[in-house]
């Protein structure tokens, strides 16, 4: 089939800061809605406005029935105009893009480790290990200071065992989820017996210090990347990072995180190489 | 009310609208048919193919600016064989006018990609690529020296039968001199503008935005220049201009076209909106409805200026 899929025009249902700097916005959107799946993402952008120009890209943090919910954090040009939105002001959808998590039979035991608004990367994983695993699911969860900590009480509510790390020590373990890790071992390691699959988002310092010690056997980890796009579907190459060449692994090849990910296994991430963005 | 009829005749072949994609910035094409449908393109412009794979640059590679975007790929490629082998073979499937926009270090890499090319069911026309570095003279790139280009352009013109679209760069002194030599090669047509060499910096970090400190201006910021040059470009030349730079709405193509160009490019607007080249020929047409005019042919070089007021 080609030419029947459009970059969706709708409007913003509700726009509203739930934590200092953090926003949640919905929109309705049946078609997104009924196919993203975890770990997918959206270019957003303001139809009428041109400034800025590029589209920038969000997770889908929740969906229901046909409401797309995508939170962000404000901190430049684009997050800033997206704040400014009131309900019934419209907003253009291009997606679902990217590849998504890789889901895990439901007897594998996950991890999911998230750094500041990297939460909302895996809150649908999250719904749907809650939903769909027979064994628990563990969310290790830090941000800089406690205000920024979402509330994530309904998906506690399900079974979803949470800890959380905060650097300024107001709420739950003082540091961040790294440390949260090596300080708390038997958090995880009665699940890493036999096989672990570990989910992360966050930012590049939190994966680079998450990954380094994740990496022990059982483990296949899972790391959703970002990258500054201008077109979120692979026209541009804007988005290309090094990974390891398959053929050899000494070697770096440019692939595109918008199509080629943003979900990569951490054994294909030249970490020692990769800048931070 | 009758049709409007919005086909343009440009360097022997015949388009059914004026608006092509812009090199570069639509990949193969391949990732635009879930949002279109290629045949209703005027052309699709593949993105620039060299002999050889070409990596491209390392991250950051884009960095938006005011109104537009740097941009430093580095003119990543999979090469001319995975084209014709892998993707070639997808693109006739679709029934477009494809040109290939192609890119070397030297006139015998030009040569060797229009001899191979040629060959191949398929391609309709070369556009090509001048603003690289010629390895033979020192880096400087193609476009921007006038002998040097007229060279290669004669040079590749008797291999091959089909149209040689010359894309120019605006990085010149005198963009008039540059469309002037390249129609004394025997170019079929012109392309203006490639992009504008432009940087940009972090102030925290001190740091320029793109690891190869210097890229390519592209988007709404080099629509001013685009135009002027195209204007000037076809006061001087016979040859048919393709106008680029900065379109995003049917109305800044009509612009182009009033300024002399034949048929106008679309580029950056599809990292906004994967269908931009239909939203821009809708606004053709509606343009053309709106003041009763039958042809898009009429608008071009229909610009009204006051030959005293020239500046
Ligand atoms: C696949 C993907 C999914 C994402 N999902 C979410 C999400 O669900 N919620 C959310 O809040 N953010 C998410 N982001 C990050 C979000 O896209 C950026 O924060 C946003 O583009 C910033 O735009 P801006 O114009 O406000 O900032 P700009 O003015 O462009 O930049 C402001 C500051 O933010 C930094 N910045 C910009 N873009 C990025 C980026 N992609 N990564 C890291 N730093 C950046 C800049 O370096 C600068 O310091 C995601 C990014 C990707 C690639
Ligand atoms: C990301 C990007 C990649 C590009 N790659 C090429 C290329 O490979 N070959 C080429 O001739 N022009 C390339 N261009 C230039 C465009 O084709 C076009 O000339 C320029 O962007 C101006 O048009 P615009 O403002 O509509 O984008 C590229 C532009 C962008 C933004
Ligand atoms: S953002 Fe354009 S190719 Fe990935």
């Amino acid at each position: 089939m080609t030419g029947n899929r459009r970059a969706a025009l709708t409007a913003i249902v509700s726009n509203r800061e739930i934590v200092p700097g953090t926003f949640l916005m919905a929109f309705e959107e049946p078609r997104l809605a009924a196919e993203v799946r975890p770990g997918q993402f959206l270019m957003l952008s303001i139809p009428a406005a041109h400034d800025p120009l590029l589209p920038r890209p969000f997770a889908v943090f929740n969906r229901e029935g046909p409401r797309v919910e995508i939170l962000y954090r404000r901190v430049g040009k684009g997050t800033g105009r997206l704040a400014g939105l009131k309900r019934g002001d419209s907003l253009r959808a291009l997606g679902p893009l990217g590849n998504g998590f890789p889901l895990p039979a439901p007897s594998v035991a996950s991890l999911v480790l998230a750094g500041g608004v990297g939460i909302a990367s895996v809150h649908l994983l999250l719904l749907h290990l809650l939903k769909h695993q027979s064994v628990p699911t563990t969310l290790l969860y830090g941000a800089r200071s406690h205000q920024e900590i979402i509330p994530l009480e309904s998906l506690e509510a399900q079974g979803l065992r949470i800890h959380i790390a905060t650097e300024d020590g107001l709420r739950g373990v003082k540091g961040t989820v790294a440390a949260l890790l090596s300080t708390t071992p038997a958090l995880w390691e009665d699940g890493a017996a036999a096989s672990t699959e570990a989910f992360v988002c966050g930012p590049m310092a939190m994966l680079r210090a998450v990954v380094a010690r994740l990496n022990r056997p059982g483990i296949r980890t899972h790391v959703s990347l970002e990258s500054r796009m201008a077109c979120g579907y692979g026209v541009c190459q804007g988005c290309a990072m090094p990974f390891k060449d398959k053929e050899n692994p000494e070697r770096v090849r440019y692939r595109k995180v918008c199509t080629d990910g943003p979900v990569f296994t951490a054994d294909e991430i030249p970490w020692g190489k990769t800048e931070a963005s | 009310m009758t049709k409007i009829d919005m086909s343009v005749p440009l360097a022997g072949l015949s388009l059914k609208t004026p608006v092509m994609t812009a090199s570069g910035t639509c990949g193969y094409g391949l990732d635009l048919l879930p949002y279109l449908d290629l045949s209703r393109l005027g052309a699709l412009v593949v993105k620039g193919i060299s002999v050889e794979p070409r990596q491209g640059n390392p991250p950051p590679r884009i960095m938006e600016t005011c109104g537009g975007m740097l941009n430093a790929i580095g003119l990543e490629n999979i090469g001319m064989e995975a084209f014709v082998a892998e993707v070639l073979p997808r693109l006739r499937e679709h029934r477009t006018v494809l040109l290939v926009n192609i890119l070397g270090e030297s006139e015998e890499d030009y040569a060797r990609l229009v001899d191979r090319l040629s060959e191949q069911e398929g391609i309709d026309g070369f556009e090509v690529n001048v603003s690289c570095p010629n390895v033979r003279r020192g880096g400087i790139a193609f476009g921007s020296d006038p002998a040097t280009l007229e060279h290669l352009v004669a040079f590749l013109r008797p291999r091959t039968e089909k149209p040689l679209i010359i894309k120019l760069s605006p990085n010149v002194t005198d963009i008039v001199d540059m469309a002037g030599r390249a129609e004394a090669g025997g170019a079929d047509g012109l392309t203006l503008i490639n992009t504008i060499r432009g940087m940009s910096v972090d102030v925290e970090s001190r740091r320029p935005h793109l690891a190869t400190v210097v890229g390519g201006l592209s988007g709404p910021a080099i629509k001013p220049i685009a135009l002027r040059m195209v204007w000037e470009a076809a006061a001087r030349v016979q040859i048919p201009i393709i106008g680029v730079g900065g379109i995003l709405s049917g109305e800044d193509a009509v612009e182009f076209l009033l300024a002399g160009a034949s048929a106008v490019q679309i580029g950056t607007a599809h990292f906004r909106n994967p269908a931009a080249c239909i939203e821009v020929m809708a606004g053709i047409e509606g343009y053309l409805a709106r003041h009763g005019i039958q042809a898009v042919r009429e608008l071009i070089g229909a610009i009204r200026v006051d030959p005293s007021r020239e500046a």
